[in-house]
């Protein structure tokens, strides 16, 4: 027996190679849809012939040069500011943004929000400020005379979203001395001083590495209308800013590597610092990172140069990052047109700076994870996809993030599973052999699960906890898109999403323009769907309520024939015919097309389509075989079906099926328990 | 009760006694059945009116799944009860069996052959208070050399991530994980060779430990090799279990009779490797 061990082992093995072997045909039927596509769904020729607009209407330029003092975390910064009134109203006032004093004190709007199921929640242990020193206005051209001092001017905004008062120091009105006509542009000149935080959400320092986002005085956005969209810096939501050339030189200490928003243009050593100059057009923003413990991964991806930055022996991670930007990079560019800038950077942060992992910037996306990857899943390639992601819907269609989430993270969380599934099938966030689990089913699960909570379309700062921002921002949305993408199909998903991200590149749509796309390239029923799902907490339930069906006979009772009665007790039974019903029913407010698929007593399968339209539906039937059973939705085409457990029944007389195969699997789990935990 | 037979060092060899494994696995298959029931009713629950059973559970990508661990959230709490009662069962009152697989490895009948079930029972019995006092001793040791262990790693991990970098970092903190991992499973056999000398010469509690500690300590790296490849060589037939279950996927009928046969016969495997283990800690203590 002492050699039986490794012997009955080997002996299993082969029992088990050939038990693999078999299996009935309906499982393989089942799971026949398995194999994810190898190619994005081809756009149509009319999208793909849709003019890209190739660059943005360049409103504010900001030519900055920055020092780091990495010993202390501190940055200074001065440069200049060149904004052009692209408003159809004249400006009194301009709208700063100084969103690093979110971290100076617990009085900032961020630090009082609510973190609850979000990210960010740990302690910060060094306070973070930016603070002004420098901001006048160049006299006008032409103009002879002084720039006018506009500091004395400034008023930090006071008054949060709700008109309630604060002492918030992150939004600064700054009135002017003089209008700005509509077309009309004006010069700052500006230096500050920033004091970066310690890394708890998403900006500054963990030792010598650097991350800064929000880091110098920027202009909140104008608006058409001459309105300003500023806001203090909320914990969920920080991203709405007009289009514009940023050209940043950046001075760090000479060991260090740089990672920034677009390409370097200069760079070289100067008394022991790197002075790295980079200039990106057509963009909102500008992030880096300096850090001299990076490594570096270049490539050319479609004629983008990537840069992967990461920390020494995370190089799998890195291979596992580039693989992801190789194949979505092309698949975004198929579905919403082709990335439009030379360059990305991808910046895997060290753990101790795990937080500023995960984020969006123009041209620079951070991602995240342990040195050993993540076994058996595929989360660094959804972070880095998600991210990727958000050059379309955050850096290309930049809308409002503080006030309409759903259409940058809600509308990047569909794109990301997209992707996600097109490169890994079924098994896009665990990869496990025998279990996988796909984005769109863990989607599914949390967007779900919060439907009746709240409002899908609503402002950051109005959900009550981060775990509802994140499940119905991000995954609600994102199931919502996905249902309509399997109901009505990829075609018409191209014409409405495909569309939208075309139309309005280098634009700040608002949801009504989002909602129209859909009008116009899914139908007016869809897009009915889509406004009700996210406006109106749209939800619904499938549910077969009744599989009912009996042999075909004569009808029974009285019947008046030629001026007399006659009494039926009895008629006759057709051979081999049986009529009967499935009643389905629809819970909730969505109304989306379905299929119900009836099984016969002698195996066979039959489809149905319903509309979907009213509260139930009763599906006739008459065939040669006994209804058993019904399954509406059978392919989960419907991902928004809050309840999928009352999606089937069985005929009254049918034989219930169990639960065989978990009665198997749980019993045999459960005894390697008990051997695990025997004495 | 007829007087028990000690059997000579040399013979004490599991495949002379499969009545021992067949009882551990029945034993053991009981409580895998309490559990496994529990858990196919909430399964049946929601599918079992489904045409195809269960079957959508094992689907590719796990939405029914997970649809279905979200619709039964009520279910969990009396679920994670029965397996904290089947945990405390499986350890405790697994002594008996346990103890009853030794006696029947460790003595013979007057006739030389295997005894009969009675006198293993009150052999088992008798031997049940000091082998309950041997494995509260080693839970406790295990439990506290884990702990450090746990501790140590914690305490190190930012000074060796910030000196080595992440990876360094990590490896130390595997490295003292993974040596407590093993201090710990030496501690259980020295426990293993307690209750294998408490059935075997009657010892006390006390006694049993000083003398499996001697004869740990007298040849530790053969009786670490004699359990460790054990050991190994048990989780082999749980991988060849496991792949097969994922290929086979939530396919029924014949093909799930052969999957369930195929892992009763892992855990008999297990069952057998462990009462190998068994007889050889029986022999150990004789030396």
């Amino acid at each position: 027996m002492l050699r039986a061990g490794p012997l009955a082992s080997a002996a299993l093995v082969a029992l088990g190679v050939a038990a693999a072997l078999a299996g009935p045909a309906s499982w393989r039927a089942l799971t026949a849809s398995d194999a994810p596509p190898a190619l994005p769904p081809a756009t149509s020729p009319a999208l793909d012939a849709t003019p890209l607009a190739e660059h943005a209407d360049d409103v504010v330029d900001y030519t900055l040069r920055a020092r780091l003092d990495a010993t202390r975390h501190t940055v200074h910064g001065e440069g200049t500011i060149r904004f052009r009134n692209a408003s159809a109203a004249p400006v009194r006032e301009l709208w700063l943004h100084l969103y690093l004093n979110a971290f100076k004190n617990d009085l900032s709007t961020f630090a009082r929000e609510p973190s609850t199921g979000y990210r960010g929640s740990a302690v910060l242990t060094d306070h973070g400020t930016i603070d002004l020193v420098t901001l006048s206005l160049r006299p006008a051209t032409g103009d002879a005379g002084a720039a006018t001092d506009l500091l004395p001017g400034l008023e930090l905004h006071r008054t949060d979203d709700t008109g309630a008062t604060d002492d918030d120091e992150t939004d600064a009105r700054v009135p002017l001395p003089r209008e700005v006509l509509p077309g009309q542009a004006i010069t700052l000149d500006v230096a500050w001083d920033d004091k970066l935080p310690a890394l708890v959400f998403r900006t500054g320092y963990a030792g010598s590495f650097h991350f800064a986002g929000q880091w110098f005085p920027k202009l909140a956005r104008l608006e058409p209308d001459g309105t300003w969209a500023h806001f203090p810096f909320h914990r969920m939501a920080e991203f709405y800013a007009d289009f514009g050339t940023y050209d940043v030189t950046l001075d760090v200490p000479e060991s260090f590597l740089v990672g920034a928003t677009g390409p370097v243009v200069e760079s070289h050593f100067e008394g022991g610092r790197l002075l790295d100059r980079h200039v990106q057009a057509d963009v909102h923003d500008f992030a880096w990172t300096a850090w001299d413990g990076f490594r570096w991964r270049d490539e050319d991806v479609g004629g983008v140069k990537v840069r992967v930055l990461f920390p020494e022996g995370f190089e799998a991670d890195a291979e596992r990052e580039l693989t992801a930007v190789r194949f979505a990079l092309p698949y975004f560019g198929r579905l919403y047109g082709r990335y439009p800038y030379p360059w990305l950077t991808v910046v895997h942060p060290p753990e101790s700076a795990s937080e500023a992992g995960g984020m969006e910037y123009p041209t620079l996306i951070t991602t995240g994870g342990a040195w050993y990857g993540a076994p058996l899943s595929h989360l660094i390639e959804l972070v880095t996809v998600h991210e990727l992601g958000h050059q379309y819907f955050y850096g290309l269609v930049a809308t409002n993030e503080v006030l309409w989430p759903f259409l940058d993270e809600g509308v990047n969380s569909y794109a990301e599973a997209d992707v996600l599934h097109a490169m890994f099938g079924h098994g896009s966030v665990v990869d496990a052999p025998g279990f996988t689990v796909s984005d769109h089913a863990v989607q599914a699960i949390f967007g779900n699960a919060s439907a009746h909570e709240g409002r899908v379309a609503q402002p950051a700062y109005a959900f009550s906890t981060g775990k509802l921002y994140n499940e119905l921002v991000y995954e609600r949305t994102a199931v919502i898109l996905e249902t309509l993408r399997r109901v009505y199909g990829d075609a018409a998903m191209s014409r409405s999403l495909g569309a939208y991200a075309r139309a309005f590149r280098f634009q700040h749509p608002g949801p009504q323009d989002f909602i129209r796309s859909f009008n116009d390239g899914m139908g007016g029923e869809a897009a009915a769907t889509l406004r009700r799902a996210l406006f109106d907490k749209g939800w619904v339930d499938f549910a077969v309520v009744e599989v009912e069906s009996r042999p075909t006979a004569a009808p029974r009772g009285m019947f008046d024939e030629g001026g007399k009665r006659t009494t039926v007790r009895d008629a006759p039974v057709s051979p081999g015919g049986f009529e009967g019903w499935v009643l389905v029913e629809r819970h909730g407010t969505l109304e989306l097309p379905v299929e119900v698929e009836l099984t016969l007593e002698d195996g066979t399968r039959q489809r149905v389509s319903w509309d979907g339209q009213g509260d139930s539906v009763r599906i006739p039937y008459r065939g040669a075989s006994a209804l058993r059973a019904a399954v509406v939705d059978p392919d989960h085409a419907v991902l928004l079906d809050d309840d999928l457990t009352n999606n089937h029944a069985l005929a009254a007389e049918a034989d219930r099926e169990g639960a065989p195969r978990v009665l198997e699997r749980a019993t045999y789990w459960g005894e390697l328990l008990v051997q695990g935990l025997g004495p | 009760m007829t007087p028990l037979i000690p059997v000579e060092t040399s013979s004490i060899l599991a495949r002379s006694r499969p009545r021992a494994i067949l009882a551990l696995w029945t034993w053991e298959a009981t409580l895998g059945i309490v559990l496994g029931s529990s858990a196919a009713s909430v399964a049946s629950e929601a599918y079992g009116r489904h045409p195809d059973g269960d079957a959508p559970l094992f689907l590719p990508g796990a939405l029914p799944l997970l649809d279905l661990v979200r619709h039964s959230l009520a279910a969990y709490g009396p679920l994670l009860s029965l397996v904290v009662v089947i945990a405390a069962v499986a350890h405790l009152v697994g002594i008996v069996p346990s103890a009853a697989a030794l006696s029947e490895l460790a003595f013979s009948s007057p006739a030389g052959g295997a005894p009969r079930v009675r006198d293993t029972l009150a052999r088992a019995m008798a031997a049940v208070p000091a082998s309950f006092t041997v494995c509260v001793l080693t839970l406790l040791a295990q439990a506290g050399l884990l702990l450090a262990g746990v501790l140590v790693a914690s305490v190190q991990a930012p000074l060796s991530a910030a000196h080595l970098g992440d990876p360094g970092g990590d490896r130390v903190t595997l490295a003292i994980l993974g040596l407590t991992v093993v201090a710990a499973t030496l501690v259980g056999v020295v426990g293993d060779l307690s209750r294998a000398a408490v059935v075997r010469h009657d010892a006390t509690s006390i006694a049993a430990v000083r003398a499996a500690l001697r004869v740990f300590a007298a040849r530790p790296v053969a009786l670490a090799w004699a359990y460790g490849w054990r050991a190994a060589s048990s989780w082999l037939p749980v991988a060849t279990g496991a792949v097969l279950a994922a290929r086979l996927g939530g396919r029924g009928g014949l093909t799930l009779v052969v999957l369930a046969a195929f892992h009763q016969i892992v855990i008999v495997v297990r069952v057998a490797i462990r009462t190998s283990w068994m007889a050889r800690s029986l022999r150990a203590v004789d030396d």
